[in-house]
């Protein structure tokens, strides 16, 4: 009779008869429920930088030449020849990114990956258009390369080099198969071929840079 | 009254720290399957300026002038390039530059002899009208005291007939001022345009020719060239 009775208290605390059938002496017991969690395999990218460079910043007296136009100095010399190149004057980053700023004229820009099969690929390109009437020289005179200070797995290109319109692989680096958000910052410049000869045309202009990441 | 004040301060903080907690800059993150993507925007300033650089000086020396030969007094025309100008002749002695020194490595072509390398840039749009200007200083800057005899003003300016498509600058001879005077811009027009050569040839046209005392020595003036838009 106790024991009848004690048995029947284990049922009611225990939540029943499986506790009873499995262990009817114990005072307490446990099982299971599985939990399913699915991690989909996935690619991301975040930019969180926009660029300025402007030419207002490398007003410079200058002489005539036919050597190389001499870089940062606006308007080109006259008859210089090649690509006048401008560094970025300033980028504006989201606040409160995480890690360090991006050096200045670099985009803050991270990439993800939990997708251990198939090729990684990194790739920029820019719009074909500036906004309005446009400066007189194309978009695709905008480059990017790796910024060293905020860029571990060196991806993107290590000299600077033109965008493109159409998608163009800047390289992963030493990206790993997989990885956790991982800064890959980009410095931005802007190199006008030509540039003595061209019409520039005041104002300010803005395109857009496209930064993709997939894997398949 | 504690209470109201740290209240207050509360809502300045607050009001302080909104717009930096909501400035934002580029795409963002994105994430998808296989691919993502985010952008960045590039907004590039060309500033709107114009600019104007001349690579050549210029000299005018009247001793390659100095005629070997007889020159006859005359009640007629002073004849060009005749030093001293003949006797008696009338209106102005006219002296074409002798030399005109060039920056080396000034972009080709060279200047046509005795012109000047003059070149200008315009990247300006929806502005006032472009001007191109010349004048000249009032007085020569060097040399011997009294000057030359003449006035600075009998320097002359006229477009080159070579590297100057646009055709700016004097159609004719013409006498500098010594306040900043129009010269023409040709065919330059209201758009922007990338350096362009507006080569000027410059001479001397001694107005008073024959009655000129012509001190001897060596004189030197700046002639200035203005590009402006407004």
């Amino acid at each position: 009779m106790r024991t009848l009775l004690r048995l029947t208290a284990l049922t009611l605390l225990s939540g029943g008869l499986v506790a009873f059938a499995q262990s009817p002496a114990a005072a307490s017991d446990r099982t299971t429920s599985p939990l399913n969690v699915s991690i989909p395999g996935v690619v991301g990218i975040d930019v969180e930088s926009d660029v300025s460079i402007n030419l207002s910043s490398y007003l410079v007296a200058s002489r005539a030449t036919t050597g190389a136009c001499p870089p940062n100095v606006f308007p080109p010399p006259a008859g210089c020849t090649g690509a006048a190149v401008y560094a970025a004057t300033a980028s504006a980053t989201t606040a409160g990114v995480p890690g360090a700023l991006p050096t200045s004229g670099a985009v803050w820009i991270s990439v993800f990956c939990n997708r251990s099969a198939g090729t990684l690929s990194i790739s920029q390109s820019v719009a074909a258009a500036w906004s309005g009437t446009g400066p007189g020289f194309p978009t695709t005179a905008l480059r990017t390369r790796g910024d060293a200070a905020h860029n571990g797995p060196a991806a993107g290109f290590p000299a600077a080099t033109n965008l493109t319109t159409s998608p163009v692989s800047i390289g992963a680096g030493s990206l790993p198969a997989t990885f956790t958000w991982t800064r890959v910052d980009q410095i931005f410049d802007l190199a006008i071929p030509n540039a003595s000869t061209v019409p520039y045309n005041a104002g300010a202009f803005t395109t857009t840079v496209t930064f993709s990441i997939s894997k398949s | 009254m504690r209470s109201k004040l740290i209240a207050l301060t509360a809502a300045a903080i607050l009001v302080a720290a909104a717009p930096s907690a909501f400035a934002q800059s580029g795409g963002g993150m994105k994430s998808g399957l296989a691919s993502a993507a985010t952008t960045s925007v590039v907004t590039v300033t060309i500033p709107g300026v114009v600019g104007i650089d001349i690579e050549t000086d210029v000299a005018i020396d009247l001793s390659s002038y100095v005629v070997g030969g007889i020159v006859h007094a005359n009640g007629g025309v002073c004849p060009a390039n005749t030093f001293p100008p003949p006797a008696g002749c009338t209106a102005a002695s006219t002296y074409a530059a002798t030399g005109a020194t060039t920056t080396g490595g000034a972009p080709a072509p060279a200047p046509a002899p005795n012109n000047i390398w003059m070149a200008v840039f315009c990247s300006k749009t929806g502005a006032g009208p472009l001007t191109l200007q010349g004048q000249v200083a009032a007085t020569w800057l060097t040399g011997p005291v009294g000057g030359p005899g003449f006035p600075t003003t009998d320097l002359r300016n006229m477009r080159s007939a070579s590297n100057n498509a646009p055709t700016a600058g004097n159609a004719a001879a013409t006498n500098f001022a010594t306040s900043a005077t129009s010269i023409g811009i040709g065919t330059l027009g209201a758009t922007t345009f990338g350096w362009t050569r507006v080569d000027q040839l410059i001479d001397l046209a001694v107005t008073t020719g024959s009655a000129t005392t012509f001190n001897a020595g060596t004189y030197t003036t700046t002639a200035t060239f203005t590009i402006a838009k407004s």
